[in-house]
């Protein structure tokens, strides 16, 4: 059963994640992202890398929406 | 709900099946059906691959073990010829597993998606590279699109009110190292034979117009670094070593970029690593100096897309070959312990009798002369590709619509210079220079196991 927190994230390269989120900074501008339940792997996401992210309701999030 | 997810590669006519394994033949699980397993479990899914080449397991037994899994949806990855093949097993899927969404993927359904999707069994078609895309269908199936919804997925082919809806096409995946390096323990790759596949690039720089590979692939050519290509390498031979005999490049032309292959030769000189390794090239790409280097770090065999034996269908084909060059290359090759593999194809649109013959007398050249790995297909125009849309001005007469004899190894093709026969005649004499799989074997005086 995965988490109804998770989010998707888009990337710029083109490529989509999901996870929950673990760790949001501002000093170093990225989100820390947590893909399984079932492994300690966690991906780190630069904000400059970051299209959008897509959130447990739907709502979508991008460019300055990102700043938190 | 289940994260479990099934992914399902069906049985193909012209691949070495299980019963043709040893240590040097037989043939790789998919590597795409397993990079989208490797991407969704890194993604929290538990995807599930069962390789019906191998397994060979009856549809009864199938769907039984689907139903022990009940699985959040279903993948299948199909090629043209077979497309009818995989239909079929939807339609029994469907009939025996209430609720059961079924995807379908792979190269015919990215050529082919509206033709996919109007099949009633059919709940959604994944159109060119998948990761992204059968990640976020996994997230819209199970959160019932309450994350996203299925008009927000690139790539994607699905079904809603009866009506079917094409989505825009995904943007290619600019930075392949952000990939994860295939677990092929998902296909136990183990018991497949001694060589493992690896894929270090996406598209081909290569135009050539009777290949589908820029439909497939767009025109992008896109690859991996040469440090992810050797940390790969690593991985295998440290998981595999006493079982693997070779690692086998699978890209279209891994010697496209100069700089990469020598920056891949520096590690394995660097950190002296023994592999041995094969490839696929294009005469235009190579020279005397690469082979040297090649050979030294491990490379023993080389193979490259001849295609015919005439200089003017090589130009007609945008080939951009030249055939003299090419004997300098292959002698080249074989002069420095490297095995030639040539492919050849029969009944291009531009070919008559005598081109076909000038072909088979080259292959009989090259094999006496450099006892060549040899392949020799038909020319087939699969539906979505260039050749097919424009067979009519290229002259072609497409005999069939039937796709299981799109294999490459049944001439579907005529042309008012060439009939099936034609192609047959002169196939019956090439076949006697084609499959010496022991080859490879033979020429390096006995098995050579990395260890």
């Amino acid at each position: 059963m995965l988490a109804d927190k998770r989010v998707v994230i888009r990337a710029k390269s083109s490529l989509s994640f999901a996870g929950e989120i673990k760790k949001y900074t501002n000093d170093s501008k990225g989100i820390l992202l947590k893909p399984s339940e079932r492994s300690e792997i966690k991906i780190w996401f630069p904000m400059d890398e970051i299209e959008c992210i897509i959130y447990p309701n739907g709502e979508v999030k991008k460019g300055e929406e990102l700043v938190w | 709900m289940n994260n479990k997810i099934i992914l399902l590669h069906l049985p193909i006519m012209n691949y070495i099946q299980k019963d043709f394994i040893n240590e040097e033949g037989g043939y790789n699980p998919s590597l795409g059906i397993m990079a989208l397993g490797t991407y969704l479990e890194l993604n929290g899914y538990e995807p599930i691959v069962i390789d019906m080449c191998y397994e060979r397991m009856k549809v009864r037994e199938l769907i039984e073990k689907i139903q022990g899994i009940d699985p959040l949806f279903i993948g299948i990855s199909v090629y043209t010829e077979n497309f009818n093949q995989a239909i079929k097993l939807t339609q029994q899927l469907k009939s025996n597993i209430k609720g059961i969404k079924i995807a379908l993927g792979g190269p015919h359904p990215t050529l082919q998606p509206m033709e996919c999707i109007e099949k009633d069994t059919v709940d959604f078609v994944i159109m060119r590279e998948g990761e992204s895309i059968i990640l976020e269908l996994a997230e819209a199936i199970r959160t019932g699109e309450r994350l996203i919804k299925y008009e927000d997925i690139r790539g994607l082919v699905f079904k809603r009110g009866g009506r079917s809806i094409k989505n825009k096409y995904k943007h290619f995946i600019s930075d392949l190292d952000l990939l994860p390096i295939i677990k092929r323990e998902l296909a136990d790759a183990a018991r497949y034979g001694g060589y493992i596949n690896i894929s270090t690039s996406r598209g081909c720089p290569g135009r050539c117009i009777y290949c589908s590979a820029t439909t497939l692939s767009g025109a992008s050519y896109r690859v991996r670094s040469e440090y992810s290509i050797y940390l790969e390498m690593l991985l295998i031979k440290n998981i595999w070593s006493e079982k693997l005999f070779k690692i086998y490049i699978v890209d279209d032309t891994f010697t496209a970029i100069p700089e990469r292959l020598n920056n891949f030769m520096d590690l394995i000189e660097r950190f002296d690593f023994k592999i041995n390794w094969q490839c696929e090239s294009r005469i235009d790409v190579m020279n005397e100096l690469l082979l040297e280097r090649m050979h030294k770090s491990g490379c023993i065999a080389v193979q490259y897309g001849i295609e015919s034996g005439s200089q003017e269908v090589l130009d007609k084909l945008r080939k951009g070959i030249n055939l003299d060059r090419a004997i300098e290359i292959i002698d080249a090759t074989y002069k420095n312990n490297i095995i030639p593999c040539l492919s050849f194809m029969l009944g291009h649109y531009c070919d008559t009798k005598e081109t076909m013959w000038q072909t088979a007398y080259l292959i009989k050249q090259l094999f006496e002369k450099y006892k060549a790995e040899i392949a020799v297909s038909y020319n087939t125009p699969f539906p979505g590709t260039f050749q097919y849309i424009k067979s009519k001005e290229l002259g072609m007469n497409i005999l069939t619509n039937s796709y299981e004899k799109y294999t490459l190894l049944d001439p579907i093709v005529e042309t008012k210079n060439f009939t099936v026969d034609d192609q047959r005649e002169v196939f019956y004499f090439c076949s006697k220079y084609v499959g010496h799989y022991d080859a490879i074997e033979k020429q390096m005086g006995g098995w050579t196991y990395v260890s």
